[in-house]
């Protein structure tokens, strides 16, 4: 019998979850969007995806392990997630060079000049997209619509077939719209690869509904108000304006980014209701085509003061202070 | 800018135009005051007081004295006097009011005076023809937009202190950086 | 829907290897460590010398401090050792049968009076010395008893087999607390995976009007005392203070049996239900123990430890301490003794904070541990003073979810130590 016996703090029982397992998880999720994305936009929405994927998982191990092993390249998920999200907001006929650049900013600038996991303010996907929009700005917004079978294995180039995307004025109808069956960013445009993600991701307990529902709550809220004012008030123009651009996508997977959304749980709401509005204000009422992207940066600053302001309050505070 | 209603002043002095995430104006304050949160809230307050003021009375100034008589090449000059003495009003007064801001505010109370978006503001105010209540409503935005920003980034930084920054980056680089990407959210604000 | 709270955790119960169990006495150990100090208050002070022969139930140490409570021999026998830290009595064990005769009393006062003298403090692991509990301040009523019979720790039953097997001495008991304590009705609160103890307590109580009883959801913590109380009534103990401030008195269901039992036998606390159990032993059960038996004796009653293991825990897998030797005595407040395999065992690796927020939605005080943390680790005691750190309970939750595995209670508990520190200080 041994008397040498393992000595810890409590608790001598912990939860199942890892830091690895949250990560791939949420790469499990993206799998539904990257796959419609690359049915829906061929080899070149393939190469986009790979590219940074691996551009954002290589800079990671360079930067943190100082080496090339398979173990350093898989790192804890993390990279993967980024590089993924990045690549699934960027247009699909972006050049594989602008997507490595892209990648390296985001990774680099937007994650380990603030210190790395858990220590970053932006997310790194957008800072990354927000970058590249203002450095490229029309490689940026040149879509072409989904292709058909016989042209899925071409390289489309930037200047031939390109189309516009609904936010840029093309009509489409809502089952269209639902599918994917449009131009638009590859991970974008298929709101039901999307729900078909966030799904597994609520089933596994990896997002939070307060941040998503003020979101889309707050959107659908400012999009009513807007064609109210306009006249034109239907419940289809509401869903028109959730599907088009990133909203959805942003809703489900950037919103809920753990780093860089509020820890309490009014915060979360509060972040989501800001995102949903200024991206609204800046679809409807400015020049830019998209706002999703620059309201969540916009948010993610706010959140060490929304934590700031929204302690909860503690189990059997007295009021008399 | 003078066709713009006023409610559009407003909104562009503090997001579209920002004065100092898109301007690069008052930048000085902007890093030196925004190690807490307190401070810039107080700082805000200061700069809205001196630049609802001044750019009232340069206003004034130039409506009825300098363009009239001809004397717009003193227009530097004037103003920067009009604005040296509202600051050493507001520093005075801060001195009496909140001993601790006053110290927490340090020397970038009276460095107002020499900080460039009060001076760009009123200048602007007369560049682009605007009327009075409209040059009111723009130095209230300045300010919203000047405060806002100033706060945000306190919030960032008081964030970084106590997150592990990589140490060559850690203080003012990454404060920078933080506020590099700050001005790219907002360049997002076009109209 | 089940009465609960906010926060919580539901892990792995593993109470099927014990509580169908019935309870075993295990025989005399050959000698047993009383530690002057098994309760929360002021450590007791000898009343015996090495070498002096004592009786099963005498008492041996006690202390002047209204918050305390004696310590008996719970074997007779010899004093061997006496120490500032304990007593050491070589036990004979033909002399160590307990007689004693049953207390009256004339009022509350007296009523209370027997419960300090015989040394109860609670056996929920708080060891509270229980006359203090049921003494409420001047001006204030107490209108509600209540028994906490939520036992929400993994492994641990021996509050569940006391249910099944000492119901009758625990309602005798909770009517003599009610009355200590000057309370017009009692609630029982057990969580629903102890459906027997559910129907048994509620058959048992058919003809008391006072007493009602109420399944509550499983969820850890449902056993700490705030929490039970929300989920039995709704009402939240004002964060510093106490069940009494509510009007409530509540009590452990082992405390009620030894309340009963001192009042009926005049039979100080001598020895308590543990649960031994984990992959890592070979006969898990509860057994009842002398106080003071060593781990080592109670180890081998159950059938010795299995040759994997690597961890042993007095008290339950979320709050209980890792113990380095098997030469360590139960006290009052030992409600299991814990044995896990190596691969059961974690060792500390930690990785950053990634901010998911599961230990916020885990709180059951409703605290931010990951701020919490962060103050902390850079000696920012004011911050996280500020953010309540002096509330944590130490309950676990958040440890438990962090897929990071930071050790946030280890944190928290030096937090807290170090703000305590320089408070006296000051």
């Amino acid at each position: 019998m041994t008397d040498k016996f393992v000595v810890g703090p409590s608790p001598h029982v912990l939860g199942p979850k890892t830091v690895k397992s949250v990560m791939w998880e949420v790469v499990i999720a993206l799998a539904p969007v990257s796959i419609a994305g690359i049915l829906l936009f061929g080899l070149d929405a393939l190469l986009v995806l790979v590219t940074a994927t691996v551009t954002a998982m290589i800079l990671e191990a360079l930067v943190l392990h100082r080496n090339l092993k398979p173990a350093s390249i898989l790192g804890d998920g993390s990279a993967a997630v980024s590089g993924l999200i990045l690549g699934l907001i960027l247009p699909p006929s972006t050049p594989l060079w602008m997507v490595v650049i892209a990648a390296a900013v985001g990774i680099l600038l937007g994650k380990h000049a603030f210190g790395g996991l858990g220590n970053n303010i932006f997310n790194p996907a957008l800072v990354a997209r927000a970058f590249v929009f203002m450095s490229w700005p029309v490689a940026m917004t040149t879509w072409h619509g989904p292709l058909s079978l016989s042209d899925w294995t071409t390289r489309v180039s930037v200047d031939v077939a390109s189309s516009a995307s609904p936010l840029g004025g093309a009509q489409h109808g809502l089952m269209e719209m639902f599918l994917g069956q449009t131009a638009g960013s590859i991970g974008e445009t298929s709101a039901l690869a999307i729900l078909l993600g966030a799904i597994f991701l609520i089933v596994r307990g990896h997002i939070d509904w307060r941040a998503p529902l003020g979101y889309v709550g707050s959107a659908a809220v400012v999009a009513a108000i807007y064609s109210f004012l306009g006249g034109d008030f239907a419940l289809t123009t509401i869903a028109w304006q959730l599907m088009a651009g990133g909203l959805l996508f942003a809703a489900v997977f950037m919103i809920t980014d753990m780093v860089t959304s509020p820890v309490t749980k009014t915060g979360r709401l509060l972040f989501g209701i800001g995102c949903g509005l200024i991206t609204m204000v800046i679809r409807l009422y400015l020049s830019a085509p998209e706002g999703v992207t620059y309201g969540i940066l916009f948010m993610n600053a706010m959140v060490p003061l929304i934590d700031r302001y929204t302690v909860p309050k503690v189990f059997g505070e007295v009021k008399s202070r | 800018m003078s066709e713009y209603g006023l409610f559009m002043i407003f909104f562009a002095a503090a997001f579209f135009n920002n004065f100092v995430l898109i301007q690069f104006l008052g930048i000085c304050p902007f890093l030196g005051v925004s190690k807490r949160v307190e401070s810039s809230l107080g700082m805000g307050m200061a700069v809205l007081f001196v630049m609802t003021l001044a750019s009232l009375i340069t206003w004034m100034l130039h409506e009825f004295l300098l363009f009239p008589l001809g004397l717009d090449y003193l227009r530097t000059i004037t103003f920067i006097l009009v604005i040296a003495s509202l600051v050493q009003f507001v520093e005075l007064f801060v001195q009496k009011a909140s001993p601790t801001l006053y110290k927490a505010l340090g020397i970038f109370l009276p460095l107002i005076t020499t900080n460039c978006a009060v001076m760009g503001l009123a200048i602007m105010n007369v560049t682009e023809g605007l009327n009075i209540i409209q040059t009111l409503v723009h130095a209230l935005g300045a300010a919203a937009g000047f405060t806002l920003v100033l706060v945000m980034l306190a919030g960032l930084r008081e964030h970084l202190e106590i997150h592990d920054v990589p140490k060559p980056l850690a203080g003012v680089p990454v404060a920078l950086l933080a506020a590099g990407i700050l001005a790219l959210a907002f360049s997002g604000f076009v109209l | 829907m089940s009465k609960s709270f906010s926060g919580g955790i539901h892990p792995a119960y593993n109470k099927a290897m014990t509580a169908e169990i019935p309870i075993a006495d295990m025989p005399l150990p050959d000698k047993v460590r009383l530690p002057l100090s098994q309760h929360i208050g002021a450590p007791c002070k000898p009343l015996v010398a090495k070498g002096d022969t004592v009786a099963m139930g005498q008492k041996i140490a006690d202390s002047d401090s209204f918050v305390s409570a004696p310590i008996h021999a719970s074997v007779a026998g010899e004093v061997v050792l006496v120490d500032d830290q304990a007593i050491e009595i070589k036990t004979d064990k033909e002399k160590s049968r307990f007689s004693g005769a049953a207390q009256s009393y004339n009022n509350q006062g007296e009523l209370r009076q027997i419960i300090r003298e015989a040394g109860i403090v609670g056996l929920g692991g708080a060891t509270f010395p229980t006359h203090v509990k049921v003494t409420p301040p001047e001006g204030v009523t107490i209108h509600t008893f209540m028994i906490n019979g939520a036992e929400c720790e993994p492994f641990l039953t021996t509050d569940h087999r006391v249910m099944l097997e000492q119901g009758q001495e625990m309602i005798a008991g909770s009517k003599l607390l009610m009355e200590a304590c000057g309370a017009e009705k009692t609630i029982i609160g057990i969580e629903k995976n102890k459906p027997d103890a559910i129907e048994h307590m509620s058959k048992l109580i058919a003809d008391e009007p006072a007493f009602a009883v109420t399944g509550v959801q499983v969820k850890y913590p449902q056993g700490w005392e705030k929490q039970l109380i929300k989920s039995l009534v709704g009402q939240e103990v004002p964060d510093k203070g106490l069940p009494l401030d509510l009007g409530i008195v509540m009590n452990n269901v082992a405390t009620a049996v030894a309340v009963h039992r001192a009042v009926e036998y005049g039979e100080p606390l001598l020895n308590r239900v543990v649960t031994v159990s984990g992959s890592g032993i070979n006969k898990p059960q509860n057994v009842r123990a002398p106080l003071g038996t060593s781990v080592a004796d109670l180890v081998e009653f159950c059938g010795g430890l299995k040759p994997e293991a690597a961890k042993i825990i007095d008290g339950g897998p979320m709050m209980g301490r890792a113990l380095s030797t098997l030469d360590t005595p139960i006290t009052k407040g030992t409600s299991g003794i814990l044995v896990f395999n190596r691969d059961e065992v974690h060792l500390f690796s930690e990785d950053p904070c990634i901010r998911c927020a599961s230990c916020v939605d885990a709180c059951p005080s409703r605290l931010l541990p990951n701020y919490l943390a962060l103050y902390v680790k850079r000696e920012m005691l004011d911050e996280a003073e500020e953010i309540n750190l002096m509330s944590c309970i130490e309950c676990g939750c958040c440890s438990y979810v962090c897929p990071s595995k930071i050790p946030l209670v280890h944190y928290f508990q030096r937090g807290k130590q170090e703000i305590n520190a320089r408070n006296r200080n000051q």
